[in-house]
């Protein structure tokens, strides 16, 4: 029965559908979306952290993810060209961003906490997209590489194709989600919440809200800092516009059309659906915003939980063991 | 001995005289209640008190301590806690994960981010005990929203007392309840206060003249009295400004 229970699981439900996709997916050429899809899904899970979990709306995460990218793509053109110094390098240094701009955003929230962060991000775009010297300017920072994993020094993988990265993200995914997953069901994750529904309160037990609100902002930046990271290896490259704060726009409708409000796994779906809708959309008009947009106003209007919240999967919160099932009543 | 105790402390909002040289005196193991008339500075006094508005002037001392503009979360880690006039509680969660939310703070583990909720054992013990103690064992798992709203109100109390306060501070706990629900919380005011020390802001005078030790008059922002409840009763003043108001 455990086995079951574990089993059925999203989560690994979620990992064994993107393991067997490419089995699907490789004839049909799209495994670049695919992975496109998973490293959205960490990218949004984490961010995830912030607006789902505490209830901070945040429009300007491409910030992160967009200097992950660079960082990547900086320390492996001048400190040293690997896989994991460059990786970990992009999540401490996005953390450590976060942590900065967190010492003023933490003391905020609702609208100002809103404007604040678009205020942040489109600063950070002007910053990437002026310093040409450093980032490449319009012209982006090119050459990105994906080099081999090597573990211990004893094993060394390459991940330069198509088909091993893909699997080399799937691991980043399936890693990034149970931390998540772990965190949201933790003492920590149990804070983050009660801050979303009530601070005053959470400040009358005695928790300090703007040093948790500062933490939830250092682990999403975290994650979006390895997202930025992996998606600069998969395109070989770094853009600006990554940070600008359109982009920061998507990852939140990722979360609410997936249902990230109320469902930890809602980001995953929103990921799909965004990455699904734009590749067909794209093929029939160029304004496939327009048609996305109307999908999102829709969905707003009618499932304003998003869409796990609509099929109540793991209703209730994100924090599946809070309430108790109840019986229906009569 | 005196656990709380004010000196000329002031509140303005913009030209609002909220509350004006307010010097209190709150013994330990008493139940004082503070009363006055709508708009008298009560609840401003509160979230002085308790670090949620920092005072323009005065000091405040608790247990000894200067603990004039502290934040909120290190007063109530000292041994402050409240309960809200108007609910505050987490509406979304259950009963058991507020008051659990409670015991958390005060065992220090909100920074735990491994191990589930559920692994705490010592945390979630203590949550059954204080569930059992405030008689919500019985609800404690269906969402707080459903509650009644006697019993939101017994919650409301309850996740302040999880926090073990020397000190706790009851914002109208029997407002908006009918009489027999009034005396349900009137016992258990007596009850909690054995082993703690209370203020409560109350309206209803049974309530007020039956439970407490020590009675504050505040009006128009500053204290007018304080004493015995047979004092206040007698005294010239409070009549005038607030219990002959209401007659």
């Amino acid at each position: 029965m455990q086995a079951l229970r574990y089993a059925v699981h999203p989560m690994f439900i979620i990992m064994a559908v993107f393991f067997v996709a490419p089995a699907v997916v490789m004839p049909l050429g799209g495994m670049t979306l695919v992975i496109e899809v998973m490293v959205w899904a960490i990218f949004a899970t984490g961010f995830n952290v912030l607006l789902g979990h505490t209830g901070l709306p945040s429009f300007g995460h491409g910030l992160f993810f967009g200097t992950g990218a660079y960082i990547c793509g900086l320390i492996q053109k001048h400190i040293i060209a690997g896989l994991w110094i460059p990786v970990l390098g992009s999540m401490l240094f996005c953390g450590a961003v976060a942590a900065l701009v967190g010492l003023v955003l933490a003391r905020k929230r609702g609208i100002y906490f809103a404007l604040l962060t678009i205020a942040l991000t489109q600063m950070f775009f002007f910053i990437a997209f002026q310093w040409d010297s450093v980032t490449g300017g319009e012209n982006g920072l090119m050459g990105i590489e994906r080099y081999p994993a090597t573990i211990f020094g004893l094993f060394k993988i390459p991940i330069d194709d198509v088909l091993s990265y893909y699997y080399f993200v799937w691991l980043c995914m399936g890693a990034s989600l149970f931390v998540l997953w772990k965190l949201a069901h933790s003492p920590l994750g149990s804070v983050f919440y009660a801050i979303k529904q009530n601070e005053v309160r959470a400040k009358y037990l005695g928790y300090n809200t703007v040093l948790y609100k500062w933490t939830a902002l250092v682990i999403s930046g975290l994650f979006a800092g390895l997202a930025g990271a992996l998606y600069a290896m998969l395109t070989h490259s770094a853009f600006a516009n990554a940070i600008h704060w359109t982009r920061s726009g998507d990852v939140v409708m990722m979360v609410l059309v997936g249902g990230g409000l109320s469902n930890f796994f809602g980001p995953v779906l929103g990921s799909v659906i965004f990455i699904a809708l734009r590749d067909i959309i794209s093929t029939i008009t160029e304004h496939w915003y327009l048609i996305y947009g109307l999908i999102i106003v829709f969905i707003i209007l009618f499932l304003p939980e998003g869409i796990l919240g609509y099929l109540k999967i793991g209703h209730a919160s994100h924090r599946s063991a809070l309430v108790e099932p109840q019986e229906e009543e009569k | 001995m005196t656990i709380l105790e004010t000196n000329g402390v002031e509140k303005r909002f913009g030209g609002l005289l909220a509350n004006t040289n307010v010097n209190i005196q709150v013994q330990e193991g008493q139940i004082t209640s503070i009363i006055g008339p709508n708009g008298a500075g009560k609840t401003t006094l509160f979230n002085i008190l308790t670090g949620f508005y920092k005072p323009d002037a005065g000091t405040i001392r608790f247990n000894g301590a200067d603990i004039t503009g502290w934040p909120v979360h290190r007063i109530v880690r000292l041994g402050v806690a409240r309960s809200f006039q108007l609910l505050n509680i987490f509406n979304e969660i259950s009963p058991f994960e507020n008051v659990r939310l409670a015991v958390q703070s005060r065992k220090g583990r909100g920074f735990s981010f491994w191990k589930s909720t559920g692994w705490f054992g010592d945390i979630n013990r203590e949550t059954e005990e204080i569930l059992e103690l405030i008689g919500l064992d019985r609800v404690k798992g269906i969402p707080t929203k459903n509650l009644s709203y006697g019993d939101k109100r017994v919650l409301e109390i309850g996740i302040a007392l999880a926090s073990r306060p020397r000190l706790l501070l009851m914002d109208e706990p029997t407002s908006g309840l009918p009489s027999q629900e009034t005396d349900r919380i009137r016992e258990f005011i007596k009850k909690i206060s054995e082993t703690l020390t209370v203020v409560v802001i109350e309206h209803d005078m049974s309530v007020v003249l039956t439970i407490s030790d020590t009675i504050i008059v505040l009006h128009q922002g500053g204290v007018i009295a304080q004493g015995t409840p047979g004092e206040i009763k007698a005294n010239q003043q409070v009549q005038e400004a607030y219990l002959g108001g209401i007659d």
